[in-house]
C-alpha cells in the first residue's frame, strides 16, 4: 500500500480569548489543502494543549491568540510538552503580536509568528516546511 | 492508574513504539496509531504484536448516528461517568475525510475538551480516509492497539451514514445508535440497516419537540423483535447531562446479556477482520494495474469484467512466483 502521510495540525487556544474566527478559518483552509486539522476549542490550559498535541501525534501546533499573550502561552505550552518528553514539536503562532513578542517567540524557537492580514499561502508554505 | 508517563527523547520507531506501549507510555500508542494510519515500515509487526497482547477484558462501546445528533457530547458525558469510578478510557473519534481535498476537520475533540488535562483519558481523532466500504482501516486496527494498551473502556465514535454504523457494530461489544427528533423518519432508518445493529437507541436532544413521538415510533418498529432482545430506547439531553445514568445502566444490562453469546460474536468478529485484511491487501495489489486496464477498456479492447479477471490472474501469478522463490 502507498504511504499516506498527511500533515496533522492542532489549532490551539489557551486562556480567556473569545476570538475564534481566525482558528475556524484556518481549520477549513487546512482541510481544503489536504491536511487534517484538529481544534482544541477555546479556553484551554497549556497542559490540555500539550496532552492533545501528543495524543493526536500532530506535526505542528498552531497557537492562536488575540489578547497579546502569545509569548506567555507559548512558553507554558513548551514547558508542558517538555514534561511529556517532547522537545521537537514545531510550534507556530498567530494573532495579535508586537514586534517585541515576535523576538521573544523566536528566541523560544516558535516560528511563523503571523499577525492579522498574513496571506494564507505564507502560512501554508510555512506549515509544510516545519511539518517535515 | 496514570495513562501518561513521562521522560522520553526523540521519536520512537516501531520497536520503540512497541516497547513504549508495553511500558504503558502514551507516546507509544500515539506513535503506533500513526504508523498504522500512514502504512509506515513495520506496520504488520506492530499489529501482530498488538493482536497477541490485545486484552479482551477491555469493554468496547460504539456510538453512531447522523451528523450533529450529539454523539461527541454524549461520549463526553460517558467518559465523565467512567472517570468517576476511576476507569481509564480510550476514545477513537472518526470524522469524514473530504472527498475533494483528502483533508479533514476533526472536530469531535472540541466537545470532549474538559478531559484534555486528564491523564486517565486518551482521545484520538481519526479521519475516515479511504474506507473500503465502512469503518476506516486505521480505526479497525487502532482498536487492537487500544486493546493492547489495555484501557478499561474503549469508545468509538463514528459517523453513521450507510455502511459505517453496520461496520462499527461488528467490532465493539455494545453499539448505541443516536437519533434526534425532527430528522427524517423511521423508514429511512430501517432502510439504512440501523435497526438491526443497534443494541440501544438514544433519542438525544429530547429538549426538542417530537422526542416522545420518535421514541414511540422506534419502539413500534422494534416490537417485532423478541422481548429479550429488544433494544432499550432512552431519552437524553446530552449537553445538560440528562438521562446519562439511565443510558449507562442500559449499556451495562446489554453487556451482560450479550456476554452469553460472547464466543460466537468473537468468532464472527475474527472472520470479519480477516476478510477485511484480505480485501485491503487485494485492493492494494490491484491498484498498480488499474490505470493500464482502464486504458484497455476505453479503447474497447476489453470489458471491465475481463480487465478484472486479468488483474486477478496477474496477482495470482505474482504469488506463485513468490512461493517458488521461498521454496528454493
Ligand atoms: N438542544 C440540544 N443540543 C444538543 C444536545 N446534545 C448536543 N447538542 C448540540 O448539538 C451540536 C452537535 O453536537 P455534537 O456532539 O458535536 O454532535 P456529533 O453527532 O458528534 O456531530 P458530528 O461528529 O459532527 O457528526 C452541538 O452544538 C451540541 O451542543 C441536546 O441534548 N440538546
Ligand atoms: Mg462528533
Amino acid at each position: 500500500m502507498p504511504k499516506e502521510k498527511k500533515i496533522r495540525v492542532l489549532i490551539a487556544k489557551v486562556g480567556c480569548d473569545i476570538h475564534e474566527r481566525g482558528a475556524l478559518t484556518l481549520l477549513t483552509t487546512f482541510r481544503d489543502e489536504g491536511m487534517e486539522a484538529i481544534y482544541t476549542g477555546r479556553y484551554q490550559t497549556p497542559k490540555g494543549v500539550a496532552n492533545a498535541a501528543v495524543s493526536e501525534d500532530v506535526d505542528v501546533i498552531a497557537l492562536s491568540d488575540h489578547t497579546g499573550s502569545l509569548p506567555i502561552i507559548a512558553e507554558a505550552v513548551l514547558a508542558e510538552l517538555k514534561k511529556l518528553g517532547v522537545t521537537d514539536m514545531p510550534i507556530i503562532a498567530g494573532g495579535l503580536l508586537t514586534q517585541e513578542d515576535v523576538k521573544v517567540l523566536e528566541r523560544m524557537g516558535v516560528t511563523g509568528n503571523y499577525g492579522p492580514g498574513t496571506p494564507m499561502d505564507v502560512i501554508l508554505t510555512h506549515i509544510r516546511n516545519v511539518a517535515c | 492508574m496514570e495513562v501518561f508517563l513521562h521522560n522520553l527523547t526523540g521519536i520512537p520507531r516501531v520497536d520503540e513504539a512497541i516497547s513504549l506501549m508495553k511500558a504503558r507510555n502514551i507516546r507509544g500508542l500515539t506513535r503506533a496509531i500513526s504508523i498504522v494510519e500512514n502504512y509506515e515500515e513495520g506496520r504488520d509487526a506492530l499489529l501482530n504484536d498488538a493482536f497477541q497482547r490485545a486484552s479482551e477484558a477491555c469493554f468496547t462501546l460504539g456510538f453512531t448516528g447522523a451528523p450533529g445528533v450529539g454523539k461527541s457530547t454524549l461520549v463526553n458525558a460517558v467518559i465523565r461517568h467512567y472517570r468517576r469510578s476511576g476507569k481509564t478510557v480510550g476514545v477513537m473519534a472518526v470524522d469524514p475525510t473530504s472527498p475533494f481535498s483528502g483533508g479533514a476537520v476533526l472536530g469531535d475533540r472540541i466537545r470532549m475538551q474538559e478531559h484534555n488535562p486528564d491523564n486517565g483519558v486518551y482521545i484520538r481523532s481519526l479521519a475516515s480516509r479511504k474506507a473500503l466500504g465502512g469503518l476506516s482501516e486505521a480505526t479497525k486496527y487502532a482498536l487492537y492497539l487500544y486493546k493492547a494498551f489495555g484501557f478499561d473502556v474503549i469508545i468509538v465514535e463514528t459517523l453513521g451514514v450507510g455502511q459505517d454504523e453496520i461496520d462499527v457494530a461488528r467490532y465493539v461489544d455494545v453499539t448505541t445508535v443516536l437519533l434526534v427528533p425532527g430528522y427524517g423518519d423511521t423508514i429511512q432508518m430501517a432502510k439504512a440497516g440501523i435497526m438491526e445493529i443497534a443494541d440501544l437507541f438514544v433519542i438525544n436532544k429530547s429538549d426538542r419537540p417530537g422526542a416522545d413521538l420518535l421514541k414511540k415510533q422506534v419502539q413500534n418498529i422494534l416490537y417485532m423483535k423478541a422481548e429479550k432482545e429488544r433494544p432499550p430506547v432512552l431519552n437524553t439531553i446530552a449537553d445538560q447531562n440528562e438521562g446519562i445514568d439511565d443510558v449507562m445502566e442500559a449499556i451495562a444490562e446489554v453487556r451482560q446479556r450479550k456476554a452469553l453469546q460472547g464466543q460466537e460474536r468473537h468468532r464472527k468478529r475474527i472472520v470479519e477482520e480477516i476478510r477485511s485484511s484480505v480485501l485491503t491487501r487485494l485492493a492494494g495489489d490491484a491498484e498498480p494495474h488499474l490505470d493500464e486496464m482502464a486504458g484497455k477498456v476505453l479503447t474497447l479492447s476489453m470489458t471491465p469484467i475481463e480487465a478484472a479477471e486479468l488483474i486477478i490472474r496477474r496477482i495470482q501469478k505474482g504469488c506463485l512466483e513468490d512461493d517458488e522463490k521461498n521454496s528454493i
